[in-house]
């Protein structure tokens, strides 16, 4: 206190004399106050938010939200039970996306991953979906990064990728490594699993085919970019983009990249695809339409959303609208599949942000918005119209 | 606004040296910094000059203090004749500020420890410059540090605190009475402690910058003594300030 005083009675008595000493030393004040204050507001901003996830199951959802895993009805938007019912310091938030092993753990294990913890849970799911898992049937806390993308179930495995550069592969039964595969960066992608292959990317700028069995590479592909979205698998084919803006047709026969497009931006989310064409978005905000068989794109050009897209789009039962998340704003865009005209769009409930992938059933389309009390918002597909968030909105209001 | 003008340049920058610098991220920043430090260096010797200029008129200040001592608005006048610029000093510090917090930015954005802070580098990017994107993610890892993180192991702190110190002490003019002196004394505590806190706090990769411009102050200020350099204290006054006097009650 003493020393602000000095120095705002020593710019109070402006004619003195040593002006150049006490610019100086005002001067240097006001840059570090004026740094703190910048430095701290950036801190304040970069809220330790994540893109959560979630997965829909019977007339349950499983949602990872911030530092929970959470069950709800899927219609009414009942909580069913919170994973943990108290926080322990460092928990949090999920990137990754739950995953249900129904064939594991009597009623089935719903297996999550988390960012700051890094560890995994394997939660044993009740008769009843409002019945709460107690405590883990196991936990796999060896991996030294954090977990960003979900996992797959495969062979009597948990495979999933981490922030330290490897990929595990746990035992479903009891969390045992069964092995560890080495890529050169993080691991943010989901893994695909086709027969008895897993493939995954990493943002090493490698897509890597691994043996599920024994954790063995058998070959790999290099891409241009690093690859954080996950590999879409068509007809004997995984299609994925990279931050080199490329998307690649990977043959799976004959392990070579068969094909390649260059979009106008970073390919981050993860395509869809129906049965033969692949829906994909760049973060500039561009979707595009192609048809795998011909490599023809559907639509004369790209649509284009006034935002950055990073979650992958869902499409309706009948393949007919295309739904895209547009990330700062927090509007959804339903395209026409046949045109790539917009039909409608609308924004989430308190205009949060919408990095997570986006949902959808028969009737209706689950997002997760970031940075929002209403962390969960749910919106009939047809029309738009919001069904129901958690927590409720007030009446009222 | 902000972010074309300053953080966009700088980060470009440093992906432009990463990019040809074997894909260092500290050799980046640290290049990145001795730059900025460079085109700062003008001012800051203009600054040092203006400053030495002061201390040189100091006799004709005292002197026409004392003339117009009832005439605030003449004192002001005489000293403005003189080329005295009260902001003089504050300069080089408030010119600095936007370029380290520009830095600062630019190196959490290339380097982004978290994947939703990734997300905000692809628009920062200049696309005309080729192949620029394929460089994402950088390598953030040197050593025992983590870049985007803040060093786990104190040590970058320690050396930024020892540095601040040393480079204030070297910087710092001779105090004219025991008010100033007290007064650097304790700038010359403050601002190294101050520096150490961000260094504790903030990216590694933000303490980076704060130990190479240290020393390459420290090294300017060798280079270019002449600058630095206050005339011999025999003109100034050590005199203790006198103390104010308790002002006298309206009713006695």
């Amino acid at each position: 206190m003493n020393l602000w005083r000095m120095i705002l009675d020593r710019l109070y008595r402006g004619n003195r004399p040593y002006a150049g000493a006490r610019g100086r030393i005002v001067g240097a004040g006001m840059a570090l106050f004026l740094l703190a204050t910048v430095l701290t507001g950036c801190a304040a901003t970069a809220r330790h938010e994540s893109w959560p996830g979630l997965l829909v199951a019977d007339d349950t959802i499983y949602a990872a939200n911030l530092e929970r895993v959470q069950a709800f009805n899927a219609e009414t938007g009942k909580l069913l039970w919170s994973f943990p019912e108290e926080l322990k310091k460092g928990q949090g938030p999920y990137y990754s996306t739950p995953l249900l092993a129904e064939d594991y753990g009597g009623y089935g294990l719903l297996l999550v991953a988390g960012y700051n913890d890094k560890t995994v849970y394997a939660l044993p799911l009740g008769e009843s979906p409002a019945e709460r898992p107690d405590n883990p049937v196991w936990t796999f806390a060896q991996a030294a990064g954090q977990y960003v993308g979900s996992g797959v179930v495969a062979d009597g495995k948990f495979i999933i990728g981490n922030g330290d550069g490897y990929v595990y592969a746990l035992d479903l039964d009891d969390g045992a490594l069964v092995w560890k595969f080495p890529t050169r960066d993080r691991v943010w992608a989901t893994p695909v699993v086709v027969e008895d292959t897993v493939y995954i990317a990493s943002l090493d700028h490698h897509l890597y085919a691994i043996d599920i069995a024994t954790g063995v590479e058998q070959w790999n592909v290099q891409t241009s970019g690093a690859i954080a979205a996950t590999p879409v698998h068509i007809d004997g084919a995984l299609w994925v983009g990279d931050f080199s803006s490329t998307l690649y047709q990977v043959d799976l026969e004959t392990h070579q990249v068969a094909w390649t497009f260059t979009a106008n931006d970073w390919l981050w989310a993860t395509p869809i695809a129906d049965e033969t064409n692949l829906y994909f978005a760049d973060v500039g905000g561009h979707i595009y339409a192609l048809d795998t068989e011909t490599h023809e794109m559907l639509w004369d050009t790209p649509t284009k959303i006034d935002d950055v897209v990073r979650s992958r789009p869902a499409l309706n039962a009948d393949g007919t609208r295309l739904y895209v998340a547009a990330y700062k704003k927090g509007t959804i865009h339903a395209l026409d599949t046949a045109t790539g005209m917009e039909k409608k769009n609308w924004t989430t409930v308190e205009r949060g942000r919408l990095p997570g992938d986006l949902v959808a059933d028969e009737m209706r389309l689950y997002t997760m918005p970031i940075l929002v009390d209403k962390r969960i918002q749910v919106f009939e597909l047809a029309t738009g119209e919001f069904a129901w968030s958690y927590p409720a909105i007030e009446s009222g209001k | 606004m902000w972010d074309v003008v300053i953080v966009r340049p700088i980060l470009n920058l440093l992906l432009l040296l990463y990019k040809y610098l074997g894909s260092e991220t500290i050799i980046a920043v640290t290049l990145v910094t001795l730059v900025l430090r460079i085109l700062v260096t003008p001012l800051m010797l203009k600054q040092q000059q203006a400053a030495r200029k002061q201390q040189e008129l100091r006799p004709k200040i005292m002197e026409i203090q004392k003339k117009y001592k009832d005439d605030p608005q003449k004192l002001m006048e005489e000293q403005r004749k003189l080329g005295l610029n009260p902001l003089g000093g504050c300069l080089p510090s408030l010119i600095q500020l936007p370029l380290m917090i520009g830095l600062y930015q630019a190196i959490i954005r290339a380097l982004a420890s978290t994947p939703l802070q990734l997300l905000e580098l692809p628009k920062d990017i200049y696309r005309w410059i080729p192949s620029f994107s394929s460089l994402i993610p950088l390598k953030s890892q040197f050593l025992w540090l983590d870049l985007a993180l803040p060093d786990r192991l104190f040590i970058l702190p320690i050396l930024v605190v020892i540095t601040s110190w040393f480079y204030q002490k070297l910087i710092t003019p001779p105090a004219l009475d025991a008010q100033a002196e007290a007064m650097n004394k304790q700038m010359m505590l403050m601002m190294p402690l101050m520096m150490g806190f961000f260094s504790l706090t903030y990216a590694s990769g933000l303490a980076i910058y704060f130990l190479i411009t240290n020393l390459i102050g420290i090294l300017q200020y060798y280079m270019f003594r002449q600058h630095y350099t206050y005339p011999t204290p025999e003109t100034t006054d050590k005199r203790p300030v006198p103390q104010k006097q308790p002002r006298a009650s309206a009713k006695s």
